[in-house]
């Protein structure tokens, strides 16, 4: 570099090592859905760190803390089972009581809902590591759902209990014990996996607008309503029944209720069409992701990922 | 990496095992105590001494949670130049900030000019219309599309420019002494243990930077632990300034503890001491890590 009063020029590096000017070019890795799951298979021990750091993340700056966790559950299904329940009066099927119906509805519900919510937005939420490291970025929206699996803990946790109370106030222990569990545990499966599923498309797609997770809030909302979650499947008129089944979320919910409860309505080809839809958004997502996700490698992933992950907690 | 180990005097990891190029994470209380900044000084000069380089994100949470995530390199190179290692020309840009050299595998950290356009490359293999007219130059030049080559033909394109100013590293280099050049510092008042230094450097065949830098005790409270950069861009002043006032400035440099010709430094002040063979104040810096000052150039004036 020459200093003058004049001005400065600046000469190439001298650290670098002398090259041609104008040789060296960048290419892109070829998409491939392969790499990017070896690539989180190998780091997939940064899972639940970066889930960790997600839930440590929301709540931090508040004074209830980690109280909100359990508080959130509590209020949202204390809220709509007076709603519903006591003011509406939903009943549940099969003499079962609301609150318990509906937490049990809540369970699968919020696992899709808040999942899709915090895959959608894990590359906001982990702008900081993607923009300074270069982690696989298919863990993102993977290890996103942290906070989501953490709510849906504390609603087991709820449900455990109110099946505590009701056995000993109603001498009722309302759980089935048997086989019919694991079809509660696989409608849980199906949830996370569909939310995960759609959740790398629309991760991919927020980062670069984020009118998607603007606008998902509002399709989740009009979609927990048409999901038979607050009320029984068998209260819809008979033609919307099998409407409801175009939703795939309905046979994962009626699963859990059936395996949990034995209050579900299970079709078997509604179960069919969730597990289609599921292996359908999971291919589709993986081979989304790889192709989109490329353009982070370019310097408008700053730009993509946002500037700033502190905002908006989605409390 | 050890876990669930905490160490009062600082941290204790196994870098050799975590500078595999994955992510890691280390958190307070778990992995060390204290504050990050020795963390963050230890990983680089764990990084030096194994001929690697890191890069870092921390993340305080408060009383809640303290996090260091690290990633590990094997080499950094300016955007546009060639693998350090083997010399190749065609490097694979996996993300913004780093590559990996097809030919000898070296994964690489891009240090990026903010006043350099970036690139998109659009790997449909066909021209694109303007290309080689957007194809970046910046202040060295030497990154662009080899549009009209046969090879070409089958290797993406430089299509597109995104300004990347916003995409600097905190963590990266940018912010430590080593990265620049031609370093002249001054202090303001009577020099301390804690002072500020003013000063103007090269970022390495970037450009043209004023500096502030500040230096933080050891935790052990002797000597140097560790320095912070905040770079701002001379070029737009250039115009408006009398660099040669320069000259009254002294020059400094870096060097390991190890480096040959430690004899003869002269400490006179806690952060730096004179080479009395060649004049050039000396900073000490942990591991092997040199500083790119260019030989040639050789210091001009007494101390600040």
């Amino acid at each position: 570099m020459t200093i003058s009063s004049a001005g400065v020029t600046v000469a190439p590096s001298s650290a670098a090592p002398p090259v041609d000017a104008a040789a060296v070019t960048y290419e892109r890795p070829q998409p491939s859905v392969r790499r990017e799951v070896a690539e989180a298979w190998r780091s997939r021990a940064l899972i639940p760190r970066l889930g960790a750091r997600v839930v440590v993340k929301t709540y931090v700056r508040t004074i209830l803390g980690r109280t909100w966790l359990v508080l959130r559950p509590v209020m949202d299904s204390l809220g709509l089972s007076l709603l519903f329940g006591a003011v509406i009066g939903l009943k549940a099927p099969g003499g079962t009581p609301y609150l318990l119906f509906l937490l049990i509805g809540l369970y699968g519900w919020r696992l899709f809902e808040r999942s899709l919510f915090w895959a959608t937005r894990s590359f906001d939420r982990y702008a900081r590591i993607v923009r300074k490291l270069n982690p696989p970025l298919l863990l993102m929206p993977i290890a996103g759902t942290a906070p989501a699996i953490v709510e849906s803990a504390v609603y087991a946790v709820l449900i455990a209990g109110m099946l505590g109370f009701y056995a000993i106030t109603d001498g009722t222990f309302y759980i089935t014990i048997g086989p019919e569990l694991l079809l509660g545990v696989a409608g849980v499966l199906l949830c996370l996996c569909f939310a995960i599923g759609l959740g790398l498309v629309l991760s991919v797609l927020n980062a670069r607008a984020r009118d998607v997770r603007i606008g998902l809030r509002y399709v989740l909302s009009i979609w927990f309503y048409v999901t038979p979650v607050i009320y029984p499947i068998s209260k819809l008129p008979e033609g919307f029944q099998v409407l409801a089944q175009v939703n795939p979320v309905t046979p994962m919910i009626e699963l859990i209720k059936e395996g949990f409860l034995g209050v579900g309505r299970i079709d078997p080809g509604g179960v069919a069409w969730a597990v289609a839809a599921t292996a359908g958004s999971l291919a589709f997502g993986l081979w989304f992701f790889s192709r989109k996700v490329a353009d982070f490698t370019t310097a408008s992933a700053a730009a993509l990922v946002g500037g700033d992950d502190e905002e908006d907690d989605g409390l | 990496m050890r876990r669930g180990r905490t160490h009062a005097a600082g941290p204790a990891i196994d870098w050799e095992q975590i500078a595999d190029g994955r992510v890691w994470r280390l958190r307070r209380g778990t992995h060390y105590e204290g504050s990050d900044r020795a963390v963050l000084t230890a990983a680089r000069a764990a990084a030096s001494r194994m001929g690697k380089v890191v890069t870092m994100a921390r993340e305080d949470f408060g009383a809640t949670a303290g996090y260091v995530w690290v990633q590990f390199a094997d080499a950094e190179v300016p955007f546009g130049d060639p693998c350090p290692r083997c010399g190749s020309t065609t490097l694979l840009r996996e993300h913004a900030g780093y590559a990996t050299c097809p030919r000898c595998a070296a994964r690489l950290v891009l240090l990026i000019d903010d006043e350099d356009p970036g690139v998109v490359l659009d790997g449909s293999g066909t021209d694109a219309p303007g290309a080689q007219s957007q194809a970046p130059g910046g202040a060295r030049g030497n990154a662009r599309p080899a549009a009209g080559t046969a090879r070409q033909a089958a290797t993406p394109r430089v299509t597109q420019q995104f300004p990347q100013a916003h995409f600097l590293p905190e963590t990266k280099s940018i912010e430590r002494l080593e990265f620049y050049a031609e370093i002249r510092l001054r202090v303001g008042s009577s020099p301390t243990a804690q002072s500020a230094f003013n000063g103007f450097g090269q970022a390495r065949g970037v450009k043209p930077t004023f500096l502030y830098v500040r230096f933080f005790p050891a935790e052990d409270g002797d000597g140097l632990g560790d320095h912070h950069v905040t770079a701002i861009a001379a070029r737009p002043y250039a115009a408006a300034l009398d660099f040669g006032a320069l000259s009254d400035w002294a020059y400094f440099e870096l060097r390991p503890l190890t480096a040959p010709g430690a004899d003869r430094l002269t400490p006179i002040h806690p952060y730096y001491s004179l080479d009395e063979e060649t004049g050039i104040y000396v900073i000490p810096v942990a591991g092997d890590t040199q500083s790119r000052t260019p030989p040639s150039l050789a210091p001009r004036d007494g101390p600040p």
